[in-house]
């Protein structure tokens, strides 16, 4: 780790594994010890979302059926914004100073080394916000019961969020206004996580069980992880050409 | 003929969308038309790579 | 016959030329007889009176809306696997016209929705899709704009467009999930009235024209990509169009 990248990902190690499992990790690891380093830069994102999510009730209402009305679809809507918000940092960075053009000539697989620095970016976004979530909810009136299932929403919603992102990252790739473009394109694709996710709260608080949605949510999860992996790589090797 | 455009009293809301269809429709064709009237002169305009090569004939011919 | 010869920009070019005129009449001749068959065949409806005459209009390009997408991905698709300029050409001249279609669509169906359930929205399960099926449209033509480099353009839209295919089928069966379990307002924009023959026979003469006009417009689109993209090459500056300038 401590070796120069175009060394490391040249596997300059005896013996070094180039599989899939093992590019997953390096790219993961990798990715976190950046975060790490601009800790106050996830913290800001993080705090976005807390403002966010604070702003939808001085906007209409601080009523309290209402607000546990909307609840859920804002902390989801809020939780969508956040994400897009974050993703530009996923391959941007590395494309500015050209290591990711080195990470796609690199002996690893490209979409395992993509999916290492989804978990990352995940990690350090969709998950605070799953975790803070339930305690923002507080300043809508949810119960627990709901506190808790929108906090499983978003635990299985949120990688969804990142996978399905990163698409959407590495297709505007150094474009100008790719932040807007990013949103153009993903918000669309993001809907059905929407409904499932915000839908799964809702149920529970009409007292029907959040199952169906949740299961939902796990098969989308699924196919995320199978297949988009592979599509965001494709789209970094586009961007590289 | 009234009648017609009557519509029994709906014909605000037929109109209007057989009308959006038809101004759709005619913009659309016209916008084409513009956009290969700006191609054709574009490429009257731009020089052709090969062509001193492939065209022309030895140095000092009529051509 | 090798077909295959056409997937060459300067053999396509000419062969898309003499087909125009014929899609183009084509589907002339048959919006006429749709709107006849619409507005003089077609009886007025029990229910909702001649309000309903707007489906002729409203599910053939709703039903083109979607088809174009999925031949669009098509295209796509093939010049992602074959790396082929003029499939992409056809994917990027389809897009315009198949966010005409749904802007038709979604127009069309709110009028039909005012006099008839009272409102120009509802968020039932098939306008929101179509709504969302317009975004789509918007994005893959938004990113080719933003994208200057054209081969890079032709296989980022690929991807999205393929994305996008993937999804519509997801994005409408959640609507359609959210829509029934949200069921206050029992209205759909989109129950139609029980379709006499005549009706049905109406709409599909009308969809015909659609698709016909669909592809003489494409035609002529990817005719100007061609132009555009070609310019420079040795059998562009030959036409006789731009010869004559």
């Amino acid at each position: 780790m401590d070796m120069p990248i175009e060394n490391q990902l040249r596997g300059d190690a005896p013996a070094r594994d180039h599989g899939a499992l093992a590019g997953f990790y390096w790219a993961l690891a990798r990715d976190l010890q950046l975060a790490f380093r601009s800790r106050a830069e996830l913290g800001v994102q993080l705090l976005f979302y807390v403002v966010v999510v604070s702003l939808f009730p001085l906007a209409s209402t601080p009523e309290r059926t209402l607000l546990a009305t909307m609840g859920p679809g804002v902390l989801w809507v809020a939780a969508l914004l956040a994400s897009l918000l974050s993703l530009p940092r996923l391959f941007a960075t590395d494309h500015l100073d050209g290591t990711l053009e080195q990470i796609a000539l690199s002996p690893y697989p490209l979409p395992a080394l993509v999916s290492g620095k989804i978990a990352a970016h995940w990690l350090t976004t969709g998950l605070p916000v799953a975790v803070l979530a339930p305690l923002l909810g507080q300043q809508y009136y949810l119960d627990g019961e709901s506190l808790a299932v929108l906090a499983a929403a978003l635990l299985i919603g949120t990688p969804i969020l990142s996978l399905l992102g990163a698409i959407g990252a590495a297709l505007t790739l150094g474009l100008k206004g790719s932040g807007s473009l990013l949103a153009l394109l993903i918000l669309p694709l993001y809907v059905p996580v929407l409904i499932f996710g915000a839908g799964a709260v809702d149920a529970v608080r009409a007292g029907l069980g959040a199952a169906a949605n949740l299961s939902l949510l796990g098969a989308g999860l699924l196919v995320a992880i199978v297949g988009a992996p592979f599509a965001a790589a494709a789209a970094v090797r586009i961007a590289l050409d | 003929m009234s009648n017609f455009f009557a519509m029994g009293g709906y014909g605000f809301y037929i109109w209007m969308a057989y009308g959006a269809l038809a101004v759709i429709v005619v913009a659309e064709v016209v916008a084409l038309r513009v956009r290969r009237r700006a191609a054709i002169t574009q490429a009257r305009l731009t020089e052709p790579e090969m062509t001193t090569f492939i065209r022309r004939g030895p140095a000092g011919s009529a051509d | 016959m090798n077909l295959f010869r056409y997937s060459s920009p300067p053999a396509f070019y000419p062969l898309a030329g003499k087909l125009i005129p014929w899609f183009a009449w084509t589907a002339a001749a048959l919006l006429v007889l749709g709107l006849w068959i619409g507005f003089g065949i077609a009886p007025t409806d029990f229910q909702q009176g001649e309000a309903y005459r707007i489906i002729f209009v409203h599910v053939p390009t709703a039903w083109m809306s979607m088809f174009i997408y999925l031949v669009m991905a098509f295209w796509g698709a093939l010049s992602l696997g074959f790396n082929t300029r003029l499939s992409a050409m056809m994917a990027q001249a389809l897009a315009p016209t198949g966010a005409l279609m749904t802007f038709i669509a979604l127009w069309s169906g709110g009028l039909w929705g005012r006099p008839t359930w009272g409102t120009y929205w509802a968020w039932d399960a098939r306008m929101t899709s179509e709504l969302i099926l317009l975004f789509l449209y918007f994005g893959v033509m938004a990113l080719r704009n933003a994208i200057a480099d054209d081969r890079r353009a032709d296989r980022a839209c690929a991807v999205l467009a393929l994305v996008g295919a993937v999804n519509v089928p997801i994005i409408y069966f959640s609507v359609k999930w959210w829509n029934t379990l949200h069921q206050g307002s029992s209205v759909s924009l989109t129950s139609s009235p029980k379709m006499a023959a005549i009706m049905l026979t109406g709409m599909l003469v009308m969809a015909l024209a659609a698709w016909s006009y669909t592809i003489a417009v494409t035609l002529v689109r990817v005719r100007t990509i061609i132009l555009e993209r070609e310019c420079g090459a040795a059998w562009v500056f030959d036409l006789s169009e731009v010869r004559a300038g």
